[in-house]
């Protein structure tokens, strides 16, 4: 009897799922996560994936996938933007640019991510000599974000939506590299706001929380 | 007196061209505004620099597009903007998450190529035959995806198809044969014989003809 329960797959990383399961928890979802463990050096075998990658019906098979009924999606910001809708975590304004807006902030969100992820991947020699100039791009994305932000509580308004936890988790990668990145103080109360909230605190304080697990997969010059 | 919708990008095809196929499809009467970068060795960018922080936008970048009050930048975000004002949607939810998959992976793609064409000509003539095989997979995934679809989204077009299009379409200019698919064909060949887009494939002059790539890319 197959499971009707929502499932998440992806390695048993924080990495670019961390927002989905940051969502999935503050809505209260019940889901599955389905884990890939790479194995250790020299050769981080990913056979666990890779052996049953295109046997699971997913048509662009990748990591991570959600599989919802009949729903089979990949691509971290279509499982954002869907679980968003599915669960009201969504911008409530129906004008056309404000969709629009909170689109383009997701997508410039992950282009922030990426950076700081390709340094992470990096062999050794390269995140060392690249760390410093890589942290100072974050930093100007930063300003964007800061500005963008604004005074508002979070960056579609009042309401929490599927954008913050996607931002939370790039900024905290970051964090991670360097503990003074965050400059600006709207940017700094926001990540205090979302630590703080109610529905996240199990997540935040459970041992086993995947907010426990490394960043970043074993092979990656920074974890 | 209105602002007429703005287009911002380089004189290349490059990230815009699927946005200018979606708006030669809908006859949309807009402006592009063209920054071409200088010539070797400097390949100077000043034309874009010099302004770039003084748009207006939130997160300056390239393509951008100016509507009214809308100033986006984000390929995705401007074609799903620009695929709602024409009434170009997904209808359903299911398709609508899955049209937006599709979106992702189509950048994917592109990415795949842009991070190589951009590289010095020795790596990219070392690393093509690696792009061609890894593009054709996913290429194939499309098709799979199409199945015996009109449109990637069912019996009408998305903006999804002009997405999909331009990025395979680039990828046919590296390599003719990379499409093996007969229904990816003929689903290619039946947008490029929609009747509001006539001129923009046939008229020499239009922006198809400009270069996939900016002057400094080994692959242009």
């Amino acid at each position: 009897m197959s499971s009707s329960k929502m499932k998440l797959g992806y390695w048993k990383i924080r990495g670019l799922a961390e927002p989905i399961r940051m969502l999935l928890h503050y809505a209260g979802v019940d889901f599955e996560e389905v884990v890939y463990e790479q194995g250790d050096g020299p050769g981080f075998d990913k056979s666990c994936w890779f052996d049953v990658k295109f046997t699971l019906g997913l048509d662009f098979p990748n990591l991570p996938y959600l599989m919802d009924g009949d729903v089979k999606l990949t691509q971290t910001v279509s499982i954002l933007h869907y679980l968003s809708a599915k669960t009201g975590l969504y911008p409530k304004s129906s004008n056309p640019a404000d969709i629009s807006r909170y689109d383009m902030i997701d997508h410039v969100i992950i282009d922030f991510f990426l950076v700081g992820v390709r340094l992470c991947y990096s062999p050794p020699d390269a995140f060392a000599a690249n760390k410093a100039a890589v942290i100072e791009r974050g930093k100007d994305f930063m300003k964007q974000f800061s500005s963008a932000l604004g005074d508002n509580k979070y960056f579609a308004g009042d309401d929490i939506t599927g954008t913050d936890f996607l931002m939370f988790e790039a900024i905290d990668m970051f964090v991670k590299l360097d503990s003074a990145f965050i400059e600006q103080d709207n940017l700094k109360k926001y990540m205090e706001r979302i630590r703080e909230l109610p529905q996240l605190q199990k997540y935040f304080t459970s041992p086993d929380s995947t907010h426990n697990w490394a960043l970043n997969n074993k092979h990656a010059s920074f974890r | 007196m209105a602002d007429k919708m703005k287009l911002g990008y380089w004189k290349i095809r490059g990230l815009a061209e699927p946005i200018r196929a979606l708006l030669a499809f809908v006859e949309a009467d807009y402006e592009e505004v063209v920054y071409e970068c200088g010539d070797a060795p400097d390949f100077d960018k000043s034309c874009w620099l010099d302004v770039k922080f003084n748009l207006g936008l939130e997160f300056p970048n390239l393509p951008y597009l100016f509507d009214g009050d809308v100033k986006i930048t984000q390929t995705v975000a401007i074609m799903h903007y620009l695929s709602n004002k024409y009434g170009l949607n997904p209808k359903e939810f299911a398709v609508h998450a899955q049209c937006d998959m599709l979106d992702h992976v189509a950048i994917d793609l592109t990415n795949m190529g842009t991070r190589l064409f951009y590289q010095p000509k020795e790596a990219f003539e070392a690393g093509r035959d690696g792009l061609v095989k890894n593009a054709k997979g996913m290429i194939s995934q499309f098709a799979a995806f199409l199945g015996s679809k009109t449109y990637f989204a069912g019996d009408y077009i998305t903006g999804t198809d002009f997405l999909v299009f331009e990025t395979i379409d680039k990828y046919t200019v590296l390599e003719p044969t990379i499409i093996e698919e007969e229904n990816l064909k003929n689903w290619m060949k039946r947008i490029r014989e929609l009747p509001t887009m006539h001129k923009y494939f046939n008229d020499p002059s239009t922006t198809r003809n400009w270069p996939l790539n900016n002057k400094m890319a080994a692959f242009k």
